[in-house]
């Protein structure tokens, strides 16, 4: 499981911290703020372009959390991926309203926090980060990843930009996924 | 049972799809748990991201002013309307759009089918795409007309049939560029949809001769325009 990768620190698991939250709980609001706005301010200091709005979007993706907490559902998967998806949300929102796309389309897997980034912080035990379970992704693969997933591009535009017929990509991402997942639960 | 193409839903769980694809998509998954597992699985490598970032505590000021904005007075964040409460929205929809403070009134817009009403329920002016809400009686037939650009559909309520199938509710219908197509609703039940446009429709028939002779405001000019601007 991916969540063997960073396990929750003690206390209400994040799940049970959403459900409270979607009651009106803002100490479970406060908890569920402290344990996770730390990583999503570094993730929009790095990846945000714009350190200056890094703290907006932080308050942006909380206030979010706050407002759709209720419709938050376990089968949903890991609380993580939900809170990744609106942080990316409010970056992605931000470029297409600013007009700053540019680089939107492809993230560069050398831009990732290496594994020297998590010393002296709680997960400093964790020696793998998305940056090496990338690492362990073909190139082909990676290069497919890096431009749907985390880029910008349609299966379309990335199939252009690799040559590529679309369901070959399809099959590319799928496979890549796959593998990131099978990399990340092994630890 | 017709689903989002899997590309639709990688967009979502990586956080690219827009404001308009996040509200009908989130309307589909509260009732589809096959698309939620899909969701799940592709949004485990971004969380395995986020995870990969140093924990660093984030300065007091930003809780404070957080919780300040979660303070503001009563309805400020919240998604609810009076004019939304009629409407079989799925709360994960409702919540997905913007705050009622940050929205104009539903304006419900007649004549495209007799009993039929459409309204705007929101846009995203970076990318040009509406979300309306529809409402069609039992037995009524959408005039014919043909897709300038994408369209995707899902079906809140009651079911309608075309050429290409039949949607009940759940469903999720996507229709390419240059479609051309006559929805026709099922007898015994009014049918809801949300419908998803990046372009304008083409309508054949009087219909046609109407749009084409006649200037007023469209979802897509005039009125729209300037909402999305403002």
């Amino acid at each position: 499981m991916v969540e063997a990768v960073a396990p929750e620190p003690p206390g209400p698991d994040s799940v049970l911290l959403l459900h409270r939250i979607a009651g009106g709980d803002i100490d479970a609001f406060q908890a569920f703020y402290r344990r996770h706005a730390g990583r999503v301010l570094a993730y929009a200091r790095q990846l945000g372009r714009n350190p200056d709005l890094a703290e907006d979007v932080v308050q942006e993706v909380f206030v979010a959390v706050w407002r759709k907490a209720a419709s938050y559902q376990a089968d949903r998967g890991d609380p993580v991926g939900w809170l990744y998806t609106i942080t990316r949300n409010k970056l992605v929102d931000l470029w297409r309203k600013t007009g700053d796309t540019a680089g939107l389309d492809e993230l560069q897997w050398q831009q990732l926090p290496g594994p020297e980034s998590a010393a002296g912080s709680p997960r400093s035990d964790l020696l793998l980060t998305m940056r090496q379970a990338l690492a362990q992704v073909s190139p082909e693969q990676r290069a497919a990843i890096e431009m749907a997933y985390f880029g910008d591009l349609t299966y379309e535009e990335t199939a252009e930009r690799l040559r590529l017929p679309v369901g070959t990509l399809k099959s590319r991402i799928r496979a890549g996924l796959r593998t990131l997942r099978g990399v990340l639960e092994e630890r | 049972m017709s689903h989002p193409a899997s590309e639709l839903l990688l967009s979502f769980a990586s956080g690219r799809a827009d404001l308009t694809h996040r509200v009908i998509l989130e309307a589909h998954l509260a009732g589809c748990p096959d698309c939620r597992a899909t969701v799940a699985e592709l949004a485990a490598p971004g969380a395995a991201l986020l995870r990969s970032f140093p924990d660093a505590p984030p300065p007091p000021a930003l809780w404070e002013r957080l919780r300040d904005r979660i303070a503001e007075p009563a309805g400020q964040l919240q998604a609810t309307a009076p004019e939304l409460a009629g409407l079989p929205l799925p709360p994960a929809a409702v919540a997905e759009l913007p705050p009622s403070h940050q929205r104009r009134p539903l304006r419900w817009h007649w004549g495209l089918a007799r009993g039929a009403r459409l309204a705007v329920l929101s846009r995203d002016p970076s990318t040009h795409s509406i979300l309306l809400v529809g409402h069609i009686p039992p037995r009524r037939s959408f005039p014919r007309h043909q897709h300038l650009g994408p369209e995707d559909v899902l079906v809140l309520a009651g079911a309608y049939a075309d050429a290409m199938g039949h949607y009940a509710a759940g469903e999720y219908a996507t229709y390419a560029p240059g479609t051309v197509h006559q929805p026709v609703i099922d007898a015994g039940e009014t049918c809801w949809v949300l419908t998803r446009l990046e372009q304008p429709n083409r309508f054949f028939g009087w219909m046609g001769w109407v749009q084409r002779h006649f200037t007023r405001p469209t979802f897509f000019d005039g009125e729209e325009q300037r909402t999305a601007s403002a």
